[in-house]
């Protein structure tokens, strides 16, 4: 029983995953875990605050300060401002004109193209299949059938064999409605949330989305090797199948039905030509996601355009009042010698 | 068996079976290759920032067109080209070129065993050598293969065993072995017991044979349900190790991104002002001393 215990006291895990060593080791990856999450936007502005902000500014307000033996108030005050204000706002602009018009113009540009696509072709199958339908005409109804025919194509072929495949349909079928039901909160309170591991009813379907794919992919019998991108599924568009995030579709089935479902369920929305109506709906929202992104280049643009005037603070640059200092002081020196 | 009616390639169950989208091999979505050059550069990420070659160019026509336009000497001119071309260029760029460098060449040294790039298949040719193979009969080759770093979330899945995967501790294996990875170095860095541990030293160093004598010997039920048991917590060794050595690219990255900026530009700055200006003093000098001589002349 001693030897048992003594043994079990040297065991190697006993410590090591745990202990100040780890937690040390570990700090990097969750710090870095976190600039991951951040995307472009928060890799920019910690490498823009630490390496050009403070820097320049530190340089600004010591500028020549050996020859006038003061802080240079003015040339730390333009550093600072032409910085802070152009880095995080080239980055800050666009996603406040790109959430904007993604929730109250017109949800269906945050997706990409070939989900669209995809989306739409699984509708004109619906419709197709029995244009005069009565669910046609009704939002939850119609989301259902959508939700169902994801299902049928991703996962119901002979590339996927599953015990149980009923249920999963329900549970995807399900969770796909309460994308259109709850409501997501702005995307700050929501990581927010999420580290303080507290999700709304929103959220908390996401996450069950998510572990749903996961699931499926994994139990998938037809595979020996485990699957690569657990977290994605194949949707089927006409030109063939898309790979797509389980929260990105959820997010997008969402912003789908608000933008085109809320739409096609109108009476007489597609006047009697269903190819037309989906035609039409794919290049309005291909064209104003290109329109988008030239809009936020040009305000973003406009914005730097203004930016001089607010930070120039004199007539003449610190650069040129510093070559006047050098410019005296060779003078001076040159005096001296004379004399 | 038929799914529905718009199929506009003939999907037969010969050919689901072998969907590349299932095979371990990843082809980009659709929705990335049939954008066109222009179509890749105009788009804003989810997030809704826009892409870095976008960024770049709205950064180079505005911020520093209109520094320059509105600099009131030829000092300052000189200033932000000297300073903000190279600056803006490694601050877009910086770390994710580092990083993807770095991980290159760590990954391709054997030592360690672990995966934390994934090859991904590149089919397509981008539009320029494309246009430069038609018009000017150059013969660009897509290349075969790219290396791209895995998120932490996917390294996630690939390090931590999910009861639910149906081909169970060998299925998990052969899937670090097809990317690369020595499955025997990375099972060797969990915490098993010391017996346990040497039972696994004694097993063949190669990966199929590893995973075959591993799974498929009745003597080691008690090792495969062992690290299965390791695995699936979610701080395991392997899962550690193979998220510091993602790290360690990040973190180098970062550092070199920002002593370039914050260190290097600035100081070869002051120093190429500071050298023009004792050159202007020098020449100064000489124009004053140029101008006195009439009058030091005797009469």
């Amino acid at each position: 029983m001693n030897y048992g215990a003594s043994y079990r006291k040297n065991d190697v895990s006993f410590g090591s995953s745990g202990g100040i060593k780890n937690t040390f080791k570990s700090l990097p990856a969750a710090t870095f875990k976190l600039t991951e999450k951040g995307g472009f936007f928060l890799e920019f502005l910690i490498v823009d605050a630490l390496s050009m902000i403070a820097p320049r500014v530190w340089v600004g307000l010591n500028r020549d300060r050996d020859k006038t033996g003061q802080i240079n108030i003015q040339a730390g005050m333009e550093e600072f401002g032409r910085e802070i204000l152009s880095g995080p706002s080239m980055n800050l602009i666009p996603m406040a004109i790109a959430s904007i018009a993604v929730h109250k113009c017109m949800p269906a540009i945050k997706m990409d193209a070939a989900t669209l696509e995809g989306l739409n072709q699984h509708l004109k199958t619906i419709v197709d299949e029995n244009p005069n339908h009565p669910d046609l005409a009704d939002k939850g109804k119609l989301n259902k059938k959508l939700a169902e025919k994801l299902f049928d194509n991703t996962f119901g072929g002979s590339n996927f064999d599953l015990d149980n495949k009923n249920e999963y349909k329900n549970e995807f079928v399900d969770l796909l409605g309460k994308s259109t039901t709850t409501k997501p909160k702005l995307a700050l309170f929501r990581k927010l949330d999420a580290a303080r591991n507290n999700l709304n009813d929103y959220d908390k379907a996401e996450k069950a989305f998510d572990n749903l794919i996961v699931k499926i992919n994994n139990k998938n019998k037809v595979k020996d090797v485990a699957p690569d991108n657990t977290h994605n599924l194949s949707l089927y568009n006409k030109k063939g199948p898309h790979d797509i995030n389980a929260k990105d579709l959820f997010e997008d089935f969402r912003n789908y039905s608000k933008d085109i479902i809320d739409k096609f369920v109108k009476p007489d929305s597609t006047k009697g030509n269903v190819e037309r109506f989906f035609e039409k709906i794919e290049k309005t929202r291909k064209t104003t996601k290109i329109g988008l992104a030239v809009a936020t280049f040009f305000a973003v643009g406009g914005f730097l355009l203004y930016l001089p005037k607010i930070y120039q603070l004199s007539q003449s640059s610190p650069a040129e009042q510093s070559a006047e200092r050098a410019k005296k002081e060779a003078l001076a020196q040159g005096g001296a010698n004379e004399n | 068996m038929k799914i529905n009616n718009f199929n506009a390639t003939p999907v037969n169950n010969k050919n689901n079976s072998q969907f590349v989208a299932f095979k371990g091999e990843e082809v980009k979505s659709l929705g990335e290759i049939t954008k066109n050059g222009c179509q890749k550069l105009l788009t804003l990420d989810r997030s809704g920032t826009m892409s870095r070659n976008l960024f770049i160019m709205n950064a180079f026509a505005f911020l520093l067109g209109t520094r320059l336009i509105t600099s009131r000497d030829k000092d300052e001119k000189r200033e932000i080209l000297i300073r903000d071309v190279p600056s803006i260029v490694i601050a877009v760029v910086g770390v994710p070129t580092i990083q993807n460098f770095i991980s290159k060449k760590m990954q391709k040294s054997p030592k360690h065993g672990f995966v934390f790039m994934d090859t991904k298949k590149n089919p397509e040719l981008t539009d320029f050598p494309k246009w430069l193979n038609k018009h000017l009969g150059f013969s660009f080759k897509p290349k075969k293969e790219k290396l791209d770093s895995i998120k932490y979330s996917q390294l996630k899945d690939l390090y931590q065993y999910d009861e639910n995967i149906s081909s169970g501790l060998e299925g998990f294996s052969q899937r670090l072995a097809d990317k690369g990875g020595n499955v025997k170095k990375i099972y060797s860095v969990l915490n098993l017991d010391k017996v346990e541990k040497e039972k696994l030293a004694t097993l063949k160093d190669d990966n199929d044979s590893f995973i075959k004598e591993l799974t498929k010997d009745e003597n080691n039920k008690g090792l495969v349900k062992s690290i299965i048991g390791k695995l699936e917590k979610d701080d395991n060794a392997a899962l550690k190790k193979a998220e510091t050595l993602k790290t360690i690219p990040t973190v180098v990255g970062f550092a070199m991104t920002l002593g370039l900026l914050g260190f290097f530009i600035p100081k070869l700055n002051i120093y190429i002002t500071e050298t023009i200006n004792k050159k202007r003093s020098a020449k100064i000098k000489s124009d004053d001393s140029n101008t006195k001589q009439p009058s030091e002349i005797p009469q």
